[in-house]
């Protein structure tokens, strides 16, 4: 008889009980992967116990790769040393056992699963295949292991093994943090954990070969050459080199697109506020880019900088972790999550962009400041040129809606290895099952492609109203349950998803949406590929991007609102004026305290308080002026022509002019000081200094427009184009110049061209845009302004912008009441269109043409 | 047998103690770094990637020391000495109970025991904790062992664990979906802590039965009864635990005294001596303690014929966040705060809920969700109000808490702890938590918090920096951030509830102090104080008001007339 064969049959018949167990429990993990048992349902939580089942199936599977205690090879005690059965039996007749008794059970079930799952030939051969291997990383080393150790000695090696494993990670990560100050991605690359356990199973077969040949080592000395295999095996896992993730799906277009890339580095955007903390030693401008296909967006990541300063120079290279591509999170995060151009052009003309909470409103920039370096030891003068020369990393990704499905319990779409079915639709009822006006709840049943059981990676899901031209980019909430069926190629979730003021506004108003109206969309984001690119920089002198705000600064408290002008008065009384005779200590804890309480009470804008604000600063501007001119400009409270400020007039002579000239440039609120005291044309002098600096220091535009020769015009128009901040407020100065108006008209068109109508934070710039737009002339921005402010109520956070262009009623008194509050003016404009309107160019206003 | 039954077991013990004290100290090893890693306060990846195997590891390890004990003598192996030794079955058989309580059980109670210590917990919650703990392990030990008594080799072993695990998981999938179908269970607390309740009752019945079992295949050796008794243990679990109705473990609402309030309505009269506390300038609640402060959790009418009440579009202050922040403490908690320092106090506050800008909405626009007919107003209003106390609950030098941390109390089975404060990319920062250790065999708390929208209201803090020198307080509240948003660690197991909410307290340096009086942030950090201030609950209250109220409620503010 076959030597082998006989050997496997008697394994076999040692093994069967355990086989049919395992059999079984393939047999249960189908019927739940399959959904036979404990099918996903909305708002039914599945069995805690049953993320446990592939453990218990992967421990029974490794337990048919026992042997009978007596064949044990690892013992030269063991029957199998006494009879003539050869090796390569005994190895074929295991490897047969392994490849028969567990990977090919293993392959069908999954084969079978996907096969029941209706999933086209091609994913069935790929989910096999990746099933395949993953059994053979898994389980191949078990296969020598057995055959190196004796029945005892098993269990200890494999304790030694995982207690090894362990230490080793952690030593590797807390190097990586140490000195490579990053974090290592706990994704391992699948290619690079098959080869390192193959190496691992090779090694240990190896050492069971040399065992069995005859050359015996000690328990000990085999234990420490299998742990270093281990550690060495370990380390190829988690540093692969090659560690693509998530590999190009389409290099060739990125390779071809590169070339017509733009990409603008904004030096008008930086800061620099010194080189103290750590943010203040990164240097991030504003990037934009421009791809030649508009449904393609970049991301760069810098990957070294050479700084050069006089004959110095140094290399500065990013941490690792902003150096490569994350396919799990960051890139995904970046590009599923901010609105930009790209995902705006998937929508009609003039939609609008929100969300249901402002947790990640902060990532919904339209424009992302892009690091680049960071200046070390030592560091470069400020004062001095130096030049940057990045290398960049270009990552290309393309964005699609993948998936539109009317929002129906029942409707279905699948799309390129994502299928989602609606379960439940649940209007106004909040993710509790709690009523809640104007609020929707969707259960969802999601299934993928994707070998992980992790989140969707290159996928998320926009809630879009056609009736409102809304997209909710993100909902309020959402939750899903643990995937099942994770590892097959076919993986399935039960998903919840929940929106806040989606049918009604805030205010209870019925927003006239008709739920089967809405449509769910899969917005997906495929990586194509990533290229290279090199940036030079000019001349950049550090000093001269000093910040624009101030991070000096005290913000009012609403605590006191009702009750400001007493808690000044109240507080003001126990503080004691200073006098000439005062130390300088003693009138700094007065200003101190004076800024303070007017900037918490804000008082300084309530007319009824101006005389107690202006009589509280007196004795600082009458006895302290010095002091009183180093305030910063942040810090000065109220409006520039009443006091405090205006007291300066008052206290400021023809001999302090030249000083006074010298220091607007950092104190840019002595700008309006100056032109009131009649010194601007002596302040030209600041001239050629302001028309060579890169950016103006915020405040000082009114110099300019005072001087208002053709220079000076010439350089606010150009900082008109600044996109990231705005001096929209000059365009009703400049406009007063004739010849300006074509241009100014052609600039506020233009600016909103590159704008999305994103209800986000910190986003007055693209608000000021479209209002600026829609007062010259454009129908298309007045549209989007009237259906923005219809959304007052219902912007996600309080550092939302609204845009408030000058509009008319029939009689040509504004419409916008400055003395009625703004809750019960938003709603008026649900109810308006731009064609209600006529535009009157001189007025550069929109009348509405019925009362 | 000359020996008395105290010295066989003794000299059991000792047997058992010889054979596995290797398993037992790698036991107690692995315990103690169990809890080096539940004390640990980082937010460290690794450690969250560590802590998944951490429930597995624990089952296996003192399953196997089990297992290796018992089949060591397994009384249904005949060729086992113990058979013939002048031992006794029961003196083997409670032998191994002690060895495995003192060896397992024991070392596990006494490591752990340190980890319930500074949470002010009674001796109920200690034996319950203990209690709990000792059940499951119990449950765990006494399964493996009534299993392995009832084989006499490895491989039966294997294959009965096989098989159980397959029957059990094959009952457990089976019967639960057919108890599912029978009886479908909400998906809401009421039906989990039901749950809880009914899973407790059930593994105390488990470990009976199974102790039973493994006491009745050991000594009288009835191997056919005691695998009848293992089945039927194994069974009854989720039969009981689907059909259990009593819950002990949900604490009771607690209802705030409505005779100790009042309701005025209208403008307040400047005559009056007891205006009220105002929710609206026209209405105001009289009665409220000092230091309480009431929010709105739900303001609409008592529609006539429908029992549903709130109706659609009814007013709360107490929203769900949605920025990711337990947060919910508005400007009325900060004002009863005022009250505790010298009335010229200047005070900077942030709170995370929004209100910052907001705060509560007029009278008029609060109610118009709801939509009503203004001629046809409704005849009664309800007000349902959650009343909470501010209470300090302790204060230590920003000093202190600066290089050292803290750790406040706050009641039983819930403390606030600070970790250092750390210097971060934009400012300075101390990673804190809200730590919660209870029995879960016991309520967790003394009452149920309030209720709003479906969501019970967390809880609410904060910290105020006291500068005694500038007569200034900041107040922040904590933000401890949603269970679904944070690195929250709920690490309890064996029925003791280990829950950590994650805060990243953000102290942002006074540049303006500094500025002006040329101060550093060391001058700062000595002078001030931290105060950690709790919003206590007191209640939830629901008062009536009538048409001829509300109209007062809603009447719009006469304009002032001018004096010529």
């Amino acid at each position: 008889m076959n030597l082998t064969l006989h050997h496997f049959r008697k394994e076999f018949r040692y093994l069967r009980l355990r086989w049919f167990a395992f059999l079984v429990l393939l047999a249960l993990d189908l019927a739940v992967n399959l959904e036979w048992l404990l099918p996903l349902r909305a708002g039914v939580n599945v069995p805690g116990w049953l993320s446990y089942l592939p453990t218990v199936l992967m421990l029974a599977g490794m337990a048919l790769l026992g042997s009978c205690p007596e064949d044990k090879p690892g013992s030269d005690r063991s029957f199998i040393s006494t009879r003539p059965l050869p090796m390569r039996s005994y190895w074929l007749a295991r490897i047969a056992l392994w490849l028969l008794l567990l990977v090919v059970p293993v392959v069908l079930q999954n084969a079978l699963y996907l096969l029941l799952s209706h999933r086209p030939v091609s994913e069935i051969m790929t989910g096999t295949w990746d099933k395949a291997v993953e059994t053979l990383r898994v389980t191949v080393w078990v296969l020598p292991m057995t055959a190196l150790w004796r029945r005892g000695e098993f269990w200890a090696a494999l304790g030694c093994l995982a207690a090894g494993y362990f230490i080793a990670d952690r030593v590797v990560d807390f190097a990586a943090l140490k000195w490579l100050n990053t974090s290592l991605n706990y994704q391992q690359n699948p290619v690079g954990l098959t080869a390192a356990m193959l190496a691992f199973a090779l090694g240990l077969l190896w050492m069971a070969w040399r065992h069995q040949a005859g050359s015996v080592r000690t328990f000990r000395w085999r234990l420490l050459v299998m742990l270093g295999m281990s550690t060495v095996c370990l380390m190829l896992a988690r540093l692969w080199p090659w560690n693509e993730e998530d590999p190009p799906q389409n290099q060739a277009r990125a390779n071809e697109l590169a070339p017509q890339l733009k990409v603008d580095v904004d030096l008008r955007s930086i800061e620099f506020s010194g080189f103290a903390a750590e943010w203040q030693r990164q240097f991030n401008p504003l990037i934009r880019t421009k791809t030649p296909d508009p449904q393609v967006s970049v991301l760069l990541r810098s990957q070294s900088t050479l700084i050069v300063q006089g004959d110095k120079s140094s290399h500065a290279i990013p941490t690792l972790s902003r150096r490569r591509r994350y396919a799990s999170f960051q890139a995904p995060y970046q590009t599923l999550m901010s609105v930009d151009t790209v995902l705006r052009d998937l929508f009609p003309a003039g939609t609008l962009f929100t969300i249901s909470s402002d947790r990640s409103s902060w990532g919904m920039f339209t424009h992302q400041p892009t690091y680049l370096c960071e200046f070390k030891k030592p560091l470069p003068d400020p004062e001095k040129p130096l030049r940057l020369t990045t290398d960049y990393e270009i990552d290309w990704y393309r964005r699609e809606i993948a998936l539109d499905l009317p929002l129906q319990a029942g409707a279905k779409g699948e799309s390129d290895g994502t299928a989602v079915r609606i379960m439940e639709v649940n209007p106004n009822e909040n993710e509790k099952g709690v009523p809640s006006l104007g609020g929707l709840s969707v259960h969802l049943h999601v299934s993928m492609q994707h070998i992980q059981t992790g989140p969707m990676d290159d996928t998320t899901l926009l809630l879009y109203s056609p009736q409102r031209q809304i997209v909710w980019v993100e909902p309020a909430f959402q939750q899903q349950q643990p995937a099942r069926a994770g590892g097959t190629g076919w993986s399935r979730l039960a998903k919840q998803l929940s929106w806040r003021n989606v049918l009604n506004f805030a205010d209870g108003e019925d927003a006239k949406v008709d739920v089967s109206q809405l449509r769910i969309m899969l917005l997906r984001s495929r990586y194509l590929g990533t290229t290279g690119w090199t940036w030079k920089s000019p001349d950049i002198v550090l000093a001269d991007y000093p910040p624009r705000r101030d991070p000096r600064q005290l913000y009012r408290q609403e605590i006191y609102v009702g009750r400001d002008v007493k808690a000044f008065q109240e507080r003001l009384a126990t503080l004691k004026a200073p006098v000439a005779g005062s130390t300088e200590a003693e009138a700094r804890r007065y200003l101190y305290d004076l800024i303070a309480i007017t900037k918490a009470t804000d008082v300084a804008y309530k007319k009824s308080a101006l005389k107690g604000v202006g009589d509280a600063f007196r004795p600082l501007l009458q006895n302290h002026l010095p002091l009183m001119l180093e305030l910063p400009s942040e810090l000065w409270p109220g409006w520039s022509n009443y006091p405090p400020k205006s007291l300066l007039d008052e206290y400021l002579t023809e001999e302090q002019r030249d000083s006074i000239i010298d220091r607007v440039m950092t104190n840019t609120m002595l700008t309006d000081t100056i032109i009131r005291k009649g010194w601007s044309e002596t302040a030209r002098r600041l001239q050629p200094r302001l028309l060579a600096a890169p950016r103006l220091p915020y405040g000082i535009d009114n110099l300019l427009l005072k001087w208002g020769d053709e220079a000076s015009l010439e350089r606010l128009m150009q900082e008109l184009r600044c996109q990231d901040h705005g001096f929209s407020h000059h365009y009703e100065p400049l406009d007063k110049f004739p010849s300006l108006r074509p241009r100014l008209e052609a600039f506020a068109q233009e600016a909103v061209l590159e704008e999305v109508p994103a209800l986000r934070n910190e986003n007055y710039w693209v608000a000021e845009r479209f209002k600026t737009a829609a007062e010259y002339g454009s129908s298309e921005a007045l549209e989007v302004c009237l259906r923005w402010m219809a959304m007052g109520g219902d912007q996600p956070s309080s550092n939302c912008g609204l845009p408030y262009p000058e509009l008319l009623e029939a009689d040509g008194t504004k419409l916008w009441k400055e003395k009625v509050d703004s809750e019960k003016q938003w709603p008026r404009y649900r109810h308006l269109r731009a064609a209600d309107f006529e535009y009157l160019p001189e007025q550069r206003a929109w009348r509405l043409r019925k009362p | 047998m000359t020996a008395t039954l105290l010295i066989r077991i003794m000299h059991q013990f000792r047997t058992e103690w010889r054979h596995h004290r290797g398993w037992v100290l790698a036991w107690i090893g692995w315990t103690l770094l169990h809890r080096y890693y539940s004390s640990a306060t980082d937010n460290d990846n690794i450690y969250f990637a560590f802590w998944g195997f951490s429930p597995l590891l624990m089952f296996l390890l003192s399953a196997t020391v089990a297992w290796r004990c018992i089949c060591a003598d397994s009384p249904s192996n005949t060729d086992c000495a113990t058979l013939t030794r002048p031992m006794g079955q029961a003196a083997l058989w409670l032998g191994k109970i002690a060895f495995l309580f003192c060896g397992i059980v024991l070392p596990l109670l006494i490591v752990e025991s340190t980890g319930w210590a500074g949470f002010q917990l009674g001796v109920g919650a200690w034996l319950a904790l203990g209690s709990g703990l000792m059940l499951y392990f119990g449950l765990v030990i006494g399964t493996v062992s009534a299993l392995t008594a009832l084989t006499s080799t490895t491989r039966q072993v294997i294959a009965l664990a096989v098989l159980g695990v397959l029957l059990a998981g094959l009952w457990l999938t089976g019967g639960v979906s057919m108890l599912q179908f029978w009886m479908p269970a909400k998906n809401d607390a009421a039906a989990e802590a039901l749950k809880v309740c009914g899973g407790i009752v059930a593994s105390g019945v488990a470990f009976l039965g199974v102790i039973a079992a493994w006491w009745l295949a050991t000594v009288p050796r009835r191997r056919a009864i005691a695998a009848g008794v293992l089945v039927i243990s194994v069974m009854q679990a989720p039969v009981i635990s689907a059909m259990w109705k009593v819950d002990w473990i949900t604490p009771p609402v607690l209802g705030y005294p409505v005779a100790k309030l009042g309701v005025k309505t209208g403008k307040a009269d400047p005559a009056d001596k007891a205006p009220g506390r105002a929710l609206w300038p026209t209405l105001r609640i009289t009665g409220l303690g000092k230091d309480e402060t009431a929010s709105v959790i739900d303001f609409a009418p008592i529609m006539d014929g429908k029992k549903e009440w709130p109706p659609l579009g009814s007013y709360s202050d107490l929203v769900p966040n949605t920025n990711g922040y337990d947060s919910w403490l508005h400007l009325d908690h900060l004002r009863v705060l005022l009250k505790h320092s010298a009335p010229t106090t200047l005070w900077w506050h942030q709170l995370y809920n929004n209100t910052l800008y907001n705060g509560r909405h007029k009278i008029q626009e609060a109610i118009k969700p709801l939509r009503l007919d203004p001629k046809a107003m409704p005849a009664r209003w309800r007000l349902r109000l959650a009343v909470h106390e501010m209470r300090r609950i302790g204060t230590v030098p920003l000093k202190t808490l600066w290089e050292q941390g803290a750790a406040f109390p706050v009641r039983p089975g819930l403390r606030v702890e600070f970790q250092p404060v750390t210097p971060t990319f934009i400012g300075w920062e101390t990673k804190g938590r809200l730590h919660r250790v209870y029995p879960q065999v016991l309520p967790a708390r003394e009452h149920r918090p309030a209720v709003s929208r479906g969501q019970p209201l967390a809880e609410g803090f904060f910290l105020v920096l006291e500068d005694p020198e500038l007569r200034e307080n900041r107040a922040q509240d904590l933000g401890p951030r949603q269970h679904e948003y944070g690195p929250g660690r709920d690490q309890g197991f064996a029925w003791q509830a280990d829950e950590s909410q994650g805060f990243d307290f953000r102290l942002s340096p006074p540049l303006v102090q500094h500025d002006l009086l040329k101060t550093t942030d060391e001058d700062w950090v000595k002078r001030l104080n931290a105060t950690l201030w709790h919003a206590e609950e007191r209640g939830t209250v629901e008062l009536e008001l009538t048409a001829a109220q509300m109209e007062e409620v809603l009447a719009e503010p006469k304009p002032e007339v001018k004096k010529p």
